[in-house]
């Protein structure tokens, strides 16, 4: 089995340069047979990258350690769920996994514009192929995943994934933003094609529009997902460390925040064609850049088990894909034209092009921070860190203009604003904010923070009550769009106000989709803002001891220690008390797993509300003595950051949601995939039969047949007691 | 259930492997016929400019109910994307063979069924009543094109050899579902002699 994944990886690599190469002639020459060999040739990419990724997932499903992939990041007693998130675990695993994302949505992507932008597609197929064939160049010769054990000194048991990926959502995580880097290729393939063709009109926008989207929305999760780790597992209490990793996949995520506000200003102006154009190379080249960096061992950082031996290959990768792309660039500079003036800088083209510069600047900030202390390093031999009060100095308060223009965005018009539209669209929602931010920063101080016992910085101080204020405005701002919308629409259609924002939300999904991100994007601020008011401590107690953190007073009650099938968790129950009340019992401990005793994990307990999350990590702990040291940490409005992260999922959705013509689109041609759907179906079943008998007498269950005997066999319940 | 999936994709990689060598050796005139004619690139960037600037009148009426932007600019913008548009639907009826073509199609069509069609047997007028007529008129409001009298598919209709689809205008140069270019037909020929063989 090993070798036919091998086989597939190599087969695949043939398929794409033959691909691209056959795309190439299409492109050039435009002739009816290439057209249609170069589509099919994205298919039978697809085809083989999945067959690899089929056999390696079957290789972890049915424990075959004669794998060394399998026996590093898997074990017979992990579960089906951390099974499967061990496919991603490591780095091969990983990068199989980003060149299918790839070869699927090339795949999707064909299959949507198979009778549209004629003049496109085989160039976006050939770019697409290209990069795959990088990436399977990379597997193949760099970081083959189904390399086999030489001698027979198989490990029977495998050594299991990295307990400190065995949750939920770090199982989630590397998916999310693998998909993110991943489908950025096709954005920038349209792009490219826009390049080559010469092919400047808005169609490369159109055509691109959602597709830029899509790498967006997952690299959002993808951080999302990494901050809720980082807050549940690592015991820091924070949620972003700007770690360089952290920071390789953030740097894309603002570059395509710039590109989706400024393609909607060549969509209505025709403005910003090069800008845009250099934006998507950009966003892609940094996806490179962020994998080279991170995999390449050139940062250090928390993720450092991402780290191997092909940074080089990403290195060589990304100089073809910045040479490449600003040679067609320059070849195209002048075609691109002159540029639409702007009419007046008090205009929605200018706030958006304020937005992109604020973007651009706050990522090479960002990249600046990151990659300094190593130039330095390399260029004079002294080190230098950058923690997050450097990056926070910067940061905060180009966030907080963002945050204003965020407002402003949404209500300024067009072209120009005339001193009657100023009164009308502006007076009111400023009024509101000077009015409303100040008075919600003093009911909460007097009514909690105060409580808390922390006195922020004058600084801190005002960027909280900025943020807050400029919050207030933002959201003025689209309640008031979306009530005067309704009004109208309601009045011109004889339709209630709900009735009318729902059909408004139903035509138009970008813009009130985008509102219901900015949204997100508001609470993850005020999340943001309560950061001015986190208190944190570092105590070590005797059983019976208690501390006092902000109006808290936390009582170490006692140790005890839990047995489970694949860890054994050392627990301290905390009482929390306020005002001489008992208000709950916190269990904070640490976790060893079986397969990996020496690296033991933390397991925060936190008690989380929309106005505070009381924090408590178990540190270490003496068995003897029953000494324990603890973190503590009251952080407010946390949970505000994952409302804000689900309210930016919604939004994105409704912004993704097809319309009827799309989904007419993805009704096949008739006759030809019914066609090409019964002749597989009848191959796979012909072909597949006699091997799904014998999988099914093998197998009973999606386990191995060990762990159901040690199943039958354990009869003990999981015990507690005194370590 | 993993190995069905591979054997599955390996199926499904030998078909597209197949589809993808296929139009390379055939013999066939048709598969080799060059798709990407002037024509038809031009014809799909123009419709996609034509959406597109229709896309922003409606984004601009919109603006302009939430005061977001100014009279004078509303009018100015407005003329801009209307005539952007209306001259992409210029350009996209000339592609066609220049505006009326399809009027002076049916018009052909319309003669040559009344040479083959036979003497209609005269029947007394029924009065319709106010339902079938709201009817009628709702079937006639909802049909994009009506050619004069009545269509049998066999005579005036031909079958497009991409899509599939049998309905399209015998003397269409594309067809009116997918826009593949349609097999050139003789229309000065077609009115005086029926060509049925021709239709496939």
């Amino acid at each position: 089995m090993p070798n036919v994944g091998t086989f597939a990886l190599y087969a695949a690599l043939y398929i794409c340069i033959i691909g691209a190469a056959i795309s190439f002639v299409a492109g050039r020459w435009g002739q009816q047979r290439f057209v249609l060999a170069s589509r099919f040739s994205a298919y039978a990419a697809f085809g083989a990258v999945s067959v690899a990724s089929s056999v390696l997932m079957h290789a972890l499903l049915t424990h075959d350690f004669s794998i060394q992939y399998v026996a590093k990041f898997s074990d017979k007693t992990m579960p089906l769920f951390y099974l499967i998130g061990s496919f991603w675990g490591g780095q091969a695993g990983s990068l199989l996994f980003w060149t299918s994302v790839v070869a699927s949505t090339t795949a999707a992507c064909v299959y949507v514009n198979r009778r549209s932008y004629q003049d496109f597609m085989p160039w976006v197929i050939a770019i697409c192929l290209s990069v795959m064939a990088g990436l399977l160049a990379i597997l193949c010769f760099g970081s083959n995943p189904f390399e086999t054990y030489q001698v027979i000194a198989d490990p029977t048991k495998g050594q299991g994934l990295n307990p400190l990926l065995q949750t939920p959502k770090m199982v989630m995580h590397p998916p999310s933003l693998l998909s993110g880097l991943a489908t950025m290729t096709i954005p920038y393939a349209f792009a490219m094609a826009a390049l080559i063709t010469g092919n400047f009109s808005n169609a490369w926008v159109k055509a691109a529009r959602k597709w830029i989207i899509i790498p967006w929305f997952f690299l959002s999760i993808g951080n999302m997902l990494g901050g809720m780790w980082a807050y549940e597992e690592l015991g820091w209490g924070g949620y972003w460390a700007w770690d360089p990793v952290e920071n390789a996949a953030f740097f894309p995520w603002l570059m395509t925040s710039a590109l989706i506000h400024s393609i909607m200003i060549q969509e209505r102006r025709g403005m910003l064609r090069r800008w845009n154009i250099a934006l998507m190379i950009s966003s892609f080249a940094l996806t490179i850049f962020g994998t080279y960096i991170t995999r390449s061992g050139l940062i250090q950082s928390v993720h450092s088990f991402a780290q191997s031996e092909i940074g080089d290959y990403f290195l060589v990768l990304l100089i073809a894909v910045i040479v490449v792309s600003l040679a067609c660039f320059a070849w195209r500079w002048k075609d691109l034209g002159v540029q639409k003036r702007l009419d007046s800088p008090a205009s929605r083209e200018a706030a958006f092009i304020f937005n992109n510069w604020m973007l651009v600047t706050m990522t090479v900030v960002v990249l600046f921070g990151t990659m300094w202390p190593k130039i330095k390093e390399g260029l004079f031999g002294s080190e230098v860190s950058i923690g997050p009060p450097w990056f926070n100095r910067w940061m905060v308060p180009l966030g907080i203009l963002l945050l204003l223009l965020m407002g402003i965005g949404t209500i300024i018009p067009w072209r120009r604003t005339t001193k009657a539209a100023f009164k009308s669209q502006f007076l009111k929602p400023t009024l509101a904010a000077l009015a409303i931010g100040p008075a919600l920063v003093a009911t909460y101080w007097y009514g909690r923070g105060a409580a808390l016992g922390v006195t922020p910085t004058p600084l801190d101080a005002t960027y909280a009550t900025l943020t807050v204020t400029f919050a207030v405005f933002a959201v003025t701002t689209m309640v008031a769009d979306v009530w005067r919308a309704a009004r109208a629409r309601g009045a011109a259609h004889d339709e209630s106000i709900s009735m009318a924002i729902m059909q408004m939300a139903s035509k138009q999904k970008r813009r009130y989709g985008g509102y219901i991100v900015h949204l997100g994007i508001v609470a993850a601020y005020i999340a943001f803002a309560g950061n001015a008011l986190k208190i944190e401590q570092d105590v070590s107690l005797m059983p019976g001891e208690s501390i006092t953190i902000g109006d808290y007073t936390l009582t170490y009650e006692r140790l005890r220690q839990e047995t489970q099938r694949d860890k054994v968790i050392t627990l301290a129950d905390v009482s929390a008390a306020r005002g001489g009340q008992r208000l709950y019992t916190l269990a904070p401990g640490q976790a060893r797993f079986n397969a990996r005793r020496n690296m033991p994990t933390s397991e925060i307990d936190i008690k989380t509300t929309p106005l505070e999350d009381l924090y408590v990590a178990l540190v270490s702990f003496d068995r003897t003595t029953k000494a324990a040291a603890f973190k503590v940490f009251v952080a407010p409005f946390t949970w505000w950051f994952w409302l804000g992260g689900t309210i930016l999922i919604f939004g994105t959705l409704l912004c993704l949601w097809p319309s009827r013509d799309e989904l007419d689109v993805l009704r096949p041609t008739p006759g030809v995939f019914a066609r090409a759907a019964g002749g597989v179906l009848v191959l796979a079943a012909l072909s597949s039969a006699p091997l799904a008998l014998y999988t099914y007498e093998s197998h009973s269950e999606w386990s191995s047949a060990e762990r159901l005997l040690l199943a039958q066999s354990d009869d003990a319940p999981d015990t507690r007691g005194a370590p | 259930m993993t190995l069905a999936l591979i054997a599955l994709f390996i199926a499904f990689t030998a078909y597209a492997i197949s589809r993808m060598i296929a139009p390379l050796v055939s013999q066939d005139d048709s598969a080799r016929a060059d798709l990407l004619s002037e024509d038809l690139r031009q014809s799909e960037e123009l419709s996609s400019l034509k959406a597109m600037h229709k896309a922003s009148l409606r984004d601009l009426e919109i603006d302009r109910e939430l005061e977001k932007v100014t009279e004078e600019d509303y009018r100015q913008l407005k003329r801009e994307h209307e005539s952007r548009a209306v001259k992409a639907m210029r350009e996209l009826d000339q592609l066609h063979g220049g505006r009326g073509w399809q009027s002076r199609v049916d018009a052909a069509l319309a003669t040559r069924r009344a040479e083959l069609a036979p003497e209609p047997i005269k029947k007394p007028k029924k009065k319709k009543t106010p339902e079938k007529v709201a009817a009628e008129k709702k079937t006639a409001k909802a049909s994009t094109h009506e050619p004069v009298g009545a269509l049998e598919p066999s005579s005036a209709m031909v079958t497009c050899p991409s899509c599939g689809f049998d309905r399209v205008d015998a003397e269409a140069s594309f067809c009116s579902r997918c826009g593949s270019p349609m097999p050139a037909l003789d229309v000065s020929r077609s009115t005086s002699t029926p060509s049925l063989s021709e239709v496939n």
